[in-house]
């Protein structure tokens, strides 16, 4: 599948996201059950209780702030530039090939400060070989944030699903919510 | 107050304030109060600077640096200004002074740099900044405070690829930094920087290089930053200015102290980090000169197997014989060093050399069996049968 818009997600991915953007006024929905986005290709359980925001049909929901904690799906063209690095993803890439430069573009981020690989394996993401991030950054603030962030090639589309919450409480609290998020994500068709 | 009101207010108060102002070299110079004010701003940005995770920590390597320093100001500059060299790391080609006479030179920059001469020239320029008050000035002259603040607010968030500098720095270490000053005090710098190094018995001849260094960043990566050094449009205009002196009032100084050395000595581990950070950044080329420099100072099996990563990640067919050449030297030099049998693995596996990748793993696990990334290579190795 071809993606020609830029994408929400690729700034997400780059390390930027809504996490600076909180002024963004766009509408919050409660999240209910399952989202289905055939024009994204993805379909996943929502949790009860949190809200979700929708920029340019990707997925971002949080139950606090996003701040404290939140989920994405993030989605882009393996062809679009990144932002911190000038390293490049390409079709048919390896699960560990595409691990490194989504580290490598955090690593070289302007904003993501100080951060720490704790884990980076392969693993199977809606039944793509894919590979699972686990990693700290700190904001300028000094805030210190954790992030899981499992994602795979389909195609010509990188899809990541990432969870990242403040490191200290709230990382831990919601990780089980995130996990089945996870454990719910598919592809609508098959690529 | 916010830190950033406070800044206002301290600057609208210097709103109709002298720029006449006299080096704090001289005898009888004190700090004014929106000096002060812009003093303590500093410390705060350096504080937030300091805990970013940013600073490269190399206890002899910033000893050197200041010792350096020290021989170009003498003592009583230093009772006025406590001038204090510290590293950041960070690739870009930058190096930039607070006005208290704290300066912070990029790894980026240090890497690049041949000798001492050429970073006492670059010294002199970052002390005369903080000596000639610079910063003081340049509020001063700006009529409209606000629209500066928001000047630099913006070119602050606009501008790419400065590492993680953009979220740290203020308004004071930005201007230092991102903007720097205007071309009068530039030249002042330059040309003030290039006589304390000559002072100091540096070889001016030097000093030139310092800038062909920054030319070739900027025509190498294109770079578009409004860094410090790196696009300023008049970057062939200041080293003209340097080679004029030159000709001029050091005609008949020939020679003099590089250190070249020492030097290599404290700065090799920059160059090596370094270019690991211009790696992960896709800065290809600055990565492979660094690798370069780094294999031709040491021959060490890092350097190689450095070189090598850069010569594979380049992802150039052409590269990938050069590759193999530096993943094996690493080995001749190193049996034990798991990390070039990965690359060469991972190398041939790109190249669809199924059985020699596999061999080149296997060897991988057999010397790290704990290798964080084992089970990525167990895949790759399933994938050659």
């Amino acid at each position: 599948m071809q993606v020609t818009r830029a994408s929400s997600v690729g700034a997400l991915l780059l390390g930027i996201g809504l996490l600076v953007g909180g002024c963004v006024s766009l509408p919050w929905q409660p999240t209910a059950g399952l989202y289905n986005s055939p024009a994204e290709n993805f379909a996943v359980e929502l949790p009860q209780g949190w809200m979700r925001l929708n920029s340019n049909e990707d997925l971002l929901i949080t139950r606090d702030g996003i701040l404290l904690q939140h989920v994405s799906v993030e989605r882009a063209a393996v062809d679009r530039p990144l932002k911190s690095t000038k390293k490049t993803l390409t079709r048919g890439m390896q699960p560990q090939a595409v691990a490194e430069v989504i580290i490598d573009n955090f690593m070289s981020s302007e904003r993501m400060l100080d951060v720490k690989v704790v884990e980076n394996r392969p693993v199977q993401v809606a039944q793509y070989r894919g590979f699972r991030l686990v990693y700290t950054h700190r904001d300028k603030n000094g805030l210190r944030f954790k992030s899981v962030l499992h994602g795979f090639l389909a195609g010509d589309v990188l899809y990541a699903i990432r969870y990242t919450a403040a490191e200290r409480y709230y990382f831990a609290k919601d990780l089980p919510t995130f996990e089945q998020v996870l454990a719910s994500f598919r592809l609508i068709r098959p690529v | 107050m916010t830190p950033a009101r406070a800044l206002l207010a301290a600057v609208l108060l210097a709103g109709c304030a002298t720029t006449n102002l006299a080096p704090l070299t001289g005898a009888g110079t004190a700090l004014e109060g929106d000096e002060q004010r812009l003093w303590r701003r500093s410390e705060e940005e350096q504080r937030a600077l300091d805990q970013s995770g940013l600073l490269y920590r190399h206890e002899e390597l910033e000893t050197y640096l200041n010792d350096v320093a020290r021989r170009l100001q003498p003592a009583e500059v230093y009772q006025r200004i406590p001038f204090r060299v510290r590293v950041l790391s960070n690739p870009r080609l930058n190096a930039f002074a607070f006005p208290n006479g704290v300066i912070y030179v990029h790894t980026g920059l240090l890497a690049r740099l041949d000798n001492e001469a050429q970073l006492a020239v670059l010294l002199g320029h970052e002390m005369t900044h903080a000596t000639h008050r610079h910063a003081v000035k340049e509020f001063r002259e700006t009529k409209n405070k606000r629209a500066w603040l928001a000047s630099v607010q913006t070119t602050l968030g606009g501008v790419p690829g400065i590492g993680g500098l953009a979220g740290v720095l203020g308004e004071i270490g930005a201007t230092a930094a991102v903007t720097g000053y205007s071309r009068d005090l530039e030249r002042q710098a330059d040309v003030e920087g290039l006589r304390h190094g000559v002072a100091a018995g540096y070889d001016p001849a030097e000093a030139p290089k310092l800038f062909h260094v920054l030319e070739r960043d900027v025509q190498q990566e294109k770079a578009q930053v409004p860094l410090f050094y790196a696009t300023h449009p008049r970057l062939q205009e200041r080293r003209a200015t340097i080679e004029d002196m030159l000709r001029t009032d050091y005609r008949d100084r020939t020679g003099g102290l590089t250190n070249a050395a020492v030097f290599r000595k404290k700065t090799t581990p920059v160059v090596f980090d370094n270019a690991w950070m211009d790696l992960k950044a896709g800065r290809f080329d600055a990565a492979q000169h660094g690798a370069e420099k780094y294999v031709t100072l040491t021959n060490d099996a890092r350097g190689h197997y450095l070189l090598g990563e850069v010569l594979r990640q380049k992802g150039e067919r052409a590269m990938a014989d050069q590759a193999i050449t530096h993943y094996k030297r690493a080995i001749a030099v190193d049996r034990a060093y798991p990390d070039p049998h990965r690359g060469l693995g991972l190398l041939h596996f790109q190249l669809a050399q199924k059985p020699q990748a596999r061999r080149a793993l296997e060897t991988y696990l057999s010397l790290s069996p704990q290798a964080s990334d084992r089970a990525y290579i167990e895949d790759y190795i399933k994938l050659c049968k």
